[in-house]
């Protein structure tokens, strides 16, 4: 074993310093939840602390063990740290959209029926994800005000509608993001004052409250009735969970 | 590895001032983001590519960790004594006990690569390293979510894995020899040093190793996710073995962890169960980030063997166990 100099130790310390610090500051900011599920945030913490321990056992070690020779892969492991630092990519949007195919409702309750909805408490908050699928599997939805929250996008089908509202859903990551949507109409004649039009509003988030439109076929897009949009700030977790309540 | 390679100063100096660079560089981009990294298809990339690796990290730090453990506390001719002589019945007992390990595959790389390296048979290794993402508990339980009332589904993919895994591992006793894993073999580490710095030596030399080529398999899946649109599939969806196939070239491209895969195969409803369990057990076993682990763990050679390999039998047993399972 061979003495360390002080730049031994300190190189040997930055790969695993910047990684858990970069981990930590993810959890910190919250902005770990634009690239992961929002309940990962004490694995990623138990993480960033263990790499930097990791750093700081080889800032301190003063002989080598037998790892001193870095291998010019490990250099990779910087490229995360620039893309987290100097890109700082946001959530995925409408631009991801055209890669991906739909979400089909693959998860419905165990005795495959949805409780019914308590329309005495209208309009009833619900993710995109399970107005899908509680249109997709059967009448529950019908005539029930509900509130919905996503981003707008431009409608993908024959323009009947005025825009869509999506949201990604995610089990992991956001590699694995599918998206569910809603399809946007309005009552003639036209939309109410303060209705975002679709071109120039991509992308911004909405709450909106309406209904599933009457004999709306179940498809994987259902035609929403909206009597209300309201733009808000984008919520703290961007996706939904994969994993209806 | 038995003697340090001796780093000259002259390296060290280089290396300093590249990471320097790199730091000041990435700063600078960060304050002042270009128009080129603020085009749709960089930040989708980059997303992509980002998500991958946060979240395979805490996957990766419990396999380098664990893979630290094995290094340094386990002892000299422990392994061989534990597990039974012959392969017949060491693969299988490798490839069950793949299902403790709570983690996806960025965590069995490192410690297949450790328990090797601490004279564990490789056959018997690699069906730890090939089932354990696949069969342990987690998984399950993520696979019979995603496929509420179909517990078939379950069953059907560990028994599928199980048997990919022990049928690779035994076909490695004949066709694999100790030279393809050489590297692991040789990162026996000498007894020197106490176990605590032997635990941080081999845990920080894994982080280097499979971390390194993790972010390269990153990159590749985000590439791939970004210029090959999915609307491919669905063309492909009807047509029987085709798309068997088309499944299990998914699994490879999408290197989505075993954790997440059951949910992204439930959603392709498009696609029979059949097609369904082949990306479930490919998934694991075969992936591009996986694949660039291997190669960087065990060596090129070893990982051009060994991952068509893989692929052919996990496919096989996918549709043999469809036939009598689903």
């Amino acid at each position: 074993m061979s003495p360390r100099s002080s730049l031994d130790r300190l190189l040997a310390a930055a790969f695993p310093l910047l990684l858990g610090g970069v981990l930590v500051r993810l959890v910190v900011t919250g902005r770990y939840r634009d690239y992961v599920k929002a309940s990962m945030w004490p694995w990623l913490t138990l993480a960033g602390f263990a790499l930097l321990g990791g750093a700081a056992w080889e800032l301190a070690a003063r002989r080598a063990a037998a790892h001193e020779h870095r291998p010019a892969v490990a250099w990779l492991l910087l490229l995360p740290v620039v893309a987290v630092v100097g890109v700082a990519p946001g959530a995925l949007g409408s631009a991801a959209l055209e890669r991906s195919t739909h979400s089909r409702p693959a998860r419905i309750t165990s005795d495959g029926h949805w409780a019914p909805l308590d329309a005495a408490r209208a309009p009833i908050e619900m993710t995109i994800g399970e107005f899908v699928e509680r249109t997709y599997a059967g009448p529950s939805t019908t005539g029930v005000p509900v509130t919905l929250v996503g981003f707008v996008a431009t409608d993908d089908e024959d323009g009947t509608a005025l825009f869509r509202v999506v949201r990604f859903r995610i089990s992991c990551c956001a590699a694995d993001a599918a998206p569910v949507a809603v399809r946007v109409t309005v009552s003639d004649p036209g939309p109410p004052p303060g209705f975002p039009a679709a071109a120039g509003t991509i992308d911004t988030w909405v709450r909106i409250t309406g209904t599933l439109e009457p004999d709306a076929p179940a498809v994987l897009q259902p035609r929403f009735h909206a009597t209300a949009v309201e733009p808000i700030a984008a919520p703290d977790s961007p996706y939904e969970s994969i994993v209806v309540p | 590895m038995a003697i340090a390679t001796p780093v000259r100063p002259r390296r060290q100096t280089g290396a300093a001032v590249a990471l320097a660079g790199v730091l000041a560089a990435t700063a600078a981009v960060g304050l002042g983001t270009p128009a080129l990294l603020r085009r749709p298809l960089v930040q989708l990339w980059t997303t992509v590519f980002v998500a991958v690796c946060v979240q395979a990290m805490p996957f990766l730090v419990l396999g380098v960790t664990v893979g630290g453990l094995i290094a340094a506390l386990v002892p000299d001719g422990a392994l061989t004594r534990v597990l039974p002589r012959s392969p017949v019945l060491s693969v299988p007992a490798a490839a069950l006990a793949g299902a403790v390990l709570p983690g996806c595959e960025c965590s069995s790389v490192p410690v297949a690569g450790r328990l090797i390296g601490r004279g564990a048979p490789a056959p018997a290794a690699l069906a730890f390293l090939l089932a354990a993402p696949a069969i342990n508990p987690v998984v399950l339980v993520a696979t019979s979510v995603a496929f509420p009332g179909q517990p078939r589904m379950v069953v059907a993919r560990f028994v599928a894995s199980l048997a990919a895994a022990v049928v690779v591992g035994w076909v490695w006793t004949r066709i694999g020899s100790d030279a393809l894993v050489a590297r692991a073999r040789q990162r026996h580490e000498h007894a020197d040093g106490t176990r605590l710095a032997r635990f941080f030596g081999a845990a920080h030399h894994d982080l280097l190793h499979a971390g390194g080529f993790l972010v390269l398999g990153a990159a590749l899946a985000a590439t791939l996710q970004t210029v090959v649109p999915r609307s491919i599939l669905d063309r492909v969806a009807g047509s029987g073995a085709l798309a068997v196939l088309a499944m299990a070239g998914l699994a490879v491209v999408l290197a989505v962890c075993s954790e997440a895969d059951a949910f992204i195969a439930a959603s392709l409803g498009q696609f029979s169960l059949t097609a369904r369990l082949a990306f479930l057990v490919v998934g694991p076993m075969v992936d591009v980030k996986l694949v660039a682990m291997q190669a960087g763990t065990f060596g090129r050679r070893f990982a051009l063997r060994f991952a068509p390999l893989t692929l052919v039998v996990a496919v096989t047993a996918a549709a043999i166990t469809a036939r009598f399972v689903l």
